[in-house]
């Protein structure tokens, strides 16, 4: 009876014994530490940070535009095809590194905003006060990527440090 | 009756509360935080309706763009909670490297 009630609390052990054989494989497959994150890309760093710049570009232009012809759509037609190929240079590269699930949906969820601020441009703007909401969640869109990324740097100064 | 951006973000933030619970704690600057900025991008939208300087499809969309900023933020949560996880478990095995390999005999973590 005692050995029962023994292999009655087994059993659920049993599943977490499975969940250490995971993660053993996990350490071993990994040179025993645990990466769940892809590593600090400096290039990802580099060019959304660049590209912020150029984002920063246009609403300061289209705030001194807005109601004129300058402001048109067609006038940028070029300015979205550069930005279209930045965005998919960027999104390629996060694929291809391993473990960057959440930067990748962070760089697509970037590049459908872009889709919808150039509908919002092509429609029209026609008054300076549109660019200040869009601004700021493009603003706080690039703040969390390059947050992530930052945070996946400093990872690795620790482990230098502690070395 | 025009949009007050304190009291929708209040709304917004007690919504929010009950939905994350136990978690709250934890989350509660970035939903505030996220909260406040939606109410700001309605109160522009209410803004520029009034002014005639924005149609509908535009409103939709900058509402979208409000909503994939909003999920970016939370990824980028979620990449910390990660990222704090993942340190804690290699402090956790940095704390019996020495143990298992002495007992082992090879250097094997």
């Amino acid at each position: 009876m005692f050995e029962g009630r023994t292999r009655a609390r087994r059993a659920t052990p049993g599943v977490c014994a499975a969940c250490v054989l995971s993660l053993a494989l996990v350490l071993l497959g990994a040179g025993c530490a645990v990466q769940m994150v892809a590593a600090y890309d400096e290039q990802t760093d580099k060019a959304v940070s660049a590209l912020q710049r150029k984002m920063e570009t246009l609403f300061v232009d289209l705030e001194s535009q807005a109601g004129t012809p300058q402001a048109d759509h067609a006038n940028y037609l070029a300015f979205y095809k550069e930005v279209r190929v930045d965005i998919s240079a960027i999104h390629m590269r996060a694929r291809a590194r391993p473990n960057n699930e959440l930067t990748v949906e962070q760089i697509g969820l970037l590049r459908d905003s872009l889709g919808r601020l150039e509908e919002i441009h092509r429609i029209g703007i026609t008054d300076a006060a549109v660019i200040a909401p869009l601004r700021a969640q493009f603003e706080s869109a690039f703040v969390s990527i390059l947050k992530f990324e930052m945070a996946k740097r400093r990872r690795f100064e620790k482990v230098e440090v502690s070395e | 009756m025009a949009l007050k951006a304190s009291e929708l973000a209040k709304s917004m933030v007690a919504a929010a509360r009950g939905q994350l619970d136990e978690r709250w704690p934890e989350l509660r600057e970035y939903a505030e935080a996220e909260a406040k900025k939606l109410a700001q991008t309605l109160i522009m939208i209410e803004r520029l309706k009034r002014r005639g300087k924005i149609n509908k499809r535009q409103a939709e969309l900058l509402l979208d763009i409000q909503r994939n900023t909003s999920r970016s933020v939370i990824l980028t949560i979620e990449g910390l909670g990660l990222l704090a996880a993942e340190a804690a478990i290699n402090t956790a095995l940095g704390s019996i490297t020495d143990t298992v390999n002495g007992a082992i005999g090879w250097k094997l973590l």
